[in-house]
């Protein structure tokens, strides 16, 4: 059984001549493999360093140096949620939305839900200063949210996306 | 020719070398720690930072005012590079106060202090106090990094040679770097140790004491060891190597760069290697009558007082007119069994020469060294012209092993081969192939003697055999048993010599000097590390006294007596090889 579908197989090797060599592929396709699976798997990182003609070790350095993939020991719940804390968001209650959030979730940053809902992240700048508190639902901008639209993200269906 | 300029002294620009080569060459020492000519360039460590810029046509020198890496900045004509101004000192103090940041100062339990480059840098380049205040960052020790290796997490300085040497000299990348920043650390994949046959050359190429050797851990301070330059002889590669030994033990055995040779590497099949040296299974003193017979006293022994087994190996001789049964404590006294066992030999090979010179065989072994093969030759054919000098098997296991390997173990083409464990588990067939074609003409191997040994049998055979492991089938050897008398020269018991008639203790190539030439004619001589296992003595000296030679065995002045006899060994003139050998033959 193979960890990844014929078609994440295909669309890593449509990449071959993209790049000058086949390593340059290794985080393009661990974003693919990430997107469809909410996580990388071991068995991911064999398959992708196989079709890469590369060792899993280099794989797993790239990948680990990256803070944004998970291995298959902490997947990504349905929604990540990035809160920003950078400056501007600090000075508008970003920093008590979080303590708020994490208090009431029982969660660290870059802990998921029992029920894989939502996973919460730390962000430096989202680059809405001007709308500040910001989270980033996914892919998506949110403005001056409050604790209360964090909470909702965290029940099923909850937000604006799922 | 285009010349550079380092520190203001001049010198001639070489092709693909970098500052700190071209430095080396200039006598300034540019610390480096992820450098290494072996593998590629990442100048991560910042330790080699110096300034460098452009002499131009008109005399003037324009500088750049950043400070370049050494190690990856090429040595071009007219570069001027300086290593000692204010700002490259600032500089590697403050890098190697970095290093030291979370460094631990456990040095006095620590196998690499004495040779390490933390402390020397630190000596030369650095500060002598931190100004730290946080506590340090501990981290777990990795005892699962490699069967041989441990990896002391909190010691290292993340300059990747290990994780870099795994992916483009071994190629079996079983290393990496998890995590970035102040979190990362080596790793290895769960149940994928770092157990490739080339894996301890990572604690060689550790700058620090991170990666250590379970082996030698906590066995011995560095500076109580002694040196040796050696060679290995468990292959045909015939690696160039240093044996480090303390007390007559050794210790550990490194490897010693010699282009010519291997490179700077080599594998753990010789690291450990030379662990039959110190074997409970040597043998200790000589000995006439098969072991099998146990104590039962043969006339030989009592003659020149040499024990039969192993217990009673310590060079007691029996008064003579005691028989060994009735012999009281004060009837033994301690003698030296081999003046009793030269004179035996003497007169049983001559004896033979005489009686049937056609029926006398020596069998050589690819184990020995060229002077022993050649006074042992030599002694034989002065003995008697008719004695037939014979090749004995040369061990062949499976097929050269190349790297870097590639991801699915696969072995690398020809072109991009960096490393070969060589099939031929031997050192010096070469070398002893040229001393038998001098002496009898044409190489009679193990196939064509063994043969005679079926339908018509020599009656004396001498066979030298000298290998860490067991040499020859028990077919071979019942078949040299039909000898009416077999002496065997050999380090360890073994099946030969419990058949054999007369044992002769060899000595392993720790314990003596020679030289041997390896699969592509590069001919090595090396050195004693320790004395000689007690109640053993240097094969070559028993081959001296056996034919009569007078004063001591000196090594370049019977190589230079070679070089005058056998034509091959013409580049042996002088009898000195150097440390890196010569090419004798291609």
């Amino acid at each position: 059984m193979s960890a990844l579908s014929p078609e994440i197989r295909e669309k890593i090797i449509s990449y071959y001549g993209r790049y000058p060599n086949k390593q340059a592929i290794t985080l393009p396709a661990l974003h693919m493999v990430q997107e469809a699976y909410n996580c990388v798997s071991r068995e991911a990182i064999n398959e992708i360093a196989d079709l890469l003609e590369l060792n899993p070790t280099q794989v797993v350095d790239t990948m680990t140096f990256y803070g944004f993939f998970r291995d298959e020991h902490h997947p990504l719940g349905k929604k990540r949620v990035w809160v920003c804390r950078s400056l501007s968001c600090m000075l508008r209650g970003g920093d008590e939305l979080l303590a708020e959030v994490c208090d009431r979730l029982h969660l660290r940053p870059g802990q998921t839900t029992p029920d894989g809902e939502m996973t919460l992240e730390l962000a430096e700048c989202l680059g809405a200063c001007d709308g500040a508190p910001c989270i980033l639902i996914n892919d998506e901008l949110q403005l001056k949210v409050g604790v209360e639209e964090v909470l909702a993200l965290a029940k099923p269906q909850g937000g604006s996306k799922s | 020719m285009p010349s550079l300029f380092i520190n203001s002294v001049e010198i001639e620009v070489q092709p693909k070398e970098n500052i700190v080569q071209a430095a080396r060459r200039a006598g300034v020492e540019i610390p480096h720690y992820c450098w290494h000519p072996d593998l590629s360039v990442v100048a991560s460590c910042r330790m080699c930072l110096v300034e460098a810029g452009t002499k131009k046509d008109d005399g003037t020198v324009a500088m750049q005012p950043r400070l370049v890496p050494a190690c990856q900045t090429p040595a071009t004509p007219n570069t001027v590079v300086v290593t000692d101004s204010p700002k490259v000192k600032s500089s590697q103090a403050q890098t190697l106060e970095y290093l030291l940041l979370n460094h631990p100062l456990d040095c006095s339990i620590c196998d690499q202090a004495g040779e390490c480059y933390l402390q020397d840098y630190t000596y030369q380049f650095g500060k002598a106090e931190s100004r730290l205040d946080e506590p340090k960052v501990q981290r777990q020790d990795k005892y699962y990094i490699g069967e041989q290796i441990a990896l002391f997490t909190d010691r290292c300085v993340m300059c990747t040679r290990c994780v870099r040497f795994t992916r483009e000299y071994s190629g079996t990348a079983e290393l990496f770097v998890t995590s970035r920043g102040s979190v990362e650390e080596i790793e290895v994949l769960p149940g994928q140790p770092c157990d490739n046959k080339l894996a301890g050359n990572v604690v060689d190429l550790c700058p620090v004491g991170a990666l250590c050797s379970k082996d030698f851990l906590y066995k011995k301070r560095v500076w109580w060891l002694k040196s040796a330059d050696s060679v290995c002889q468990l292959c045909s590669t015939g690696c160039s190597i240093t044996v480090d030994q303390s007390e007559s033990k050794v210790e550990r055995v490194r490897p010693r760069e010699n282009p010519q040779a291997q490179g700077s590497f080599m594998c753990d099949d010789g690291r450990f290697g030379w662990k039959f040296a110190h074997s409970e299974n040597r043998i200790r003193a000589p000995r006439i009558g098969r072991a099998s017979h146990g104590q039962v006293a043969s006339p030989q022994l009592t003659t020149i007082g040499a024990p039969t087994n192993a217990v009673e190996q310590y060079s007691m001789s029996v008064n003579q007119s005691t028989p060994l049964a009735t012999a009281t404590v004060s009837d033994l006294t301690f003698a030296d069994p081999w003046p009793g066992l030269i004179n035996h030999l003497q007169s049983v090979l001559k004896q033979s020469a005489q009686d049937h010179p056609t029926k006398t065989l020596a069998v050589f072994s690819p184990f020995m060294t060229c002077e022993e093969a050649y006074l042992l030759a030599d002694y034989l054919k002065k003995t008697n012209p008719k004695i037939t000098l014979a090749m004995g098997p040369v061990p062949v296991v499976g097929e050269d092993d190349t790297y870097p390997k590639g991801p699915k173990g696969q072995s690398p083409a020809a072109e991009k081969t960096r490393f070969t464990i060589r099939a031929e588990k031997a050192p010096n067939r070469l070398g002893v192939e040229a001393v038998l074609q001098h002496f009898q003409k044409s190489i009679v191997n193990d196939e064509q003697w063994l043969s005679s040994m079926e339908l018509n049998p020599f009656e004396t055979v001498l066979v030298v055999g000298n290998s860490p492991a067991e040499w020859l089938n028990d077919e071979t050897v019942s078949k040299l048993r039909r000898a009416g008398k077999l002496i065997v020269v050999d380090i360890l018991e073994n099946n030969l010599t419990h058949a054999a008639d007369v044992v002769i203790p060899g000595v392993s190539f720790v314990e003596k000097e020679g030289t041997v030439v390896n699969h592509a004619g590069l001919a090595q001589t090396f050195h004693p590390a320790i004395r000689c296992s007690d109640g053993t003595r240097p094969d070559v000296r028993t081959y001296m006294e056996l034919s009569g030679r007078s004063g001591l065995y000196h090594g370049p002045t019977i190589r230079a007596e070679m070089a005058s006899v056998i034509p091959a060994f013409a580049a042996f003139e002088t009898g000195e090889l150097g440390e890196l050998g010569k090419r004798v033959f291609s």
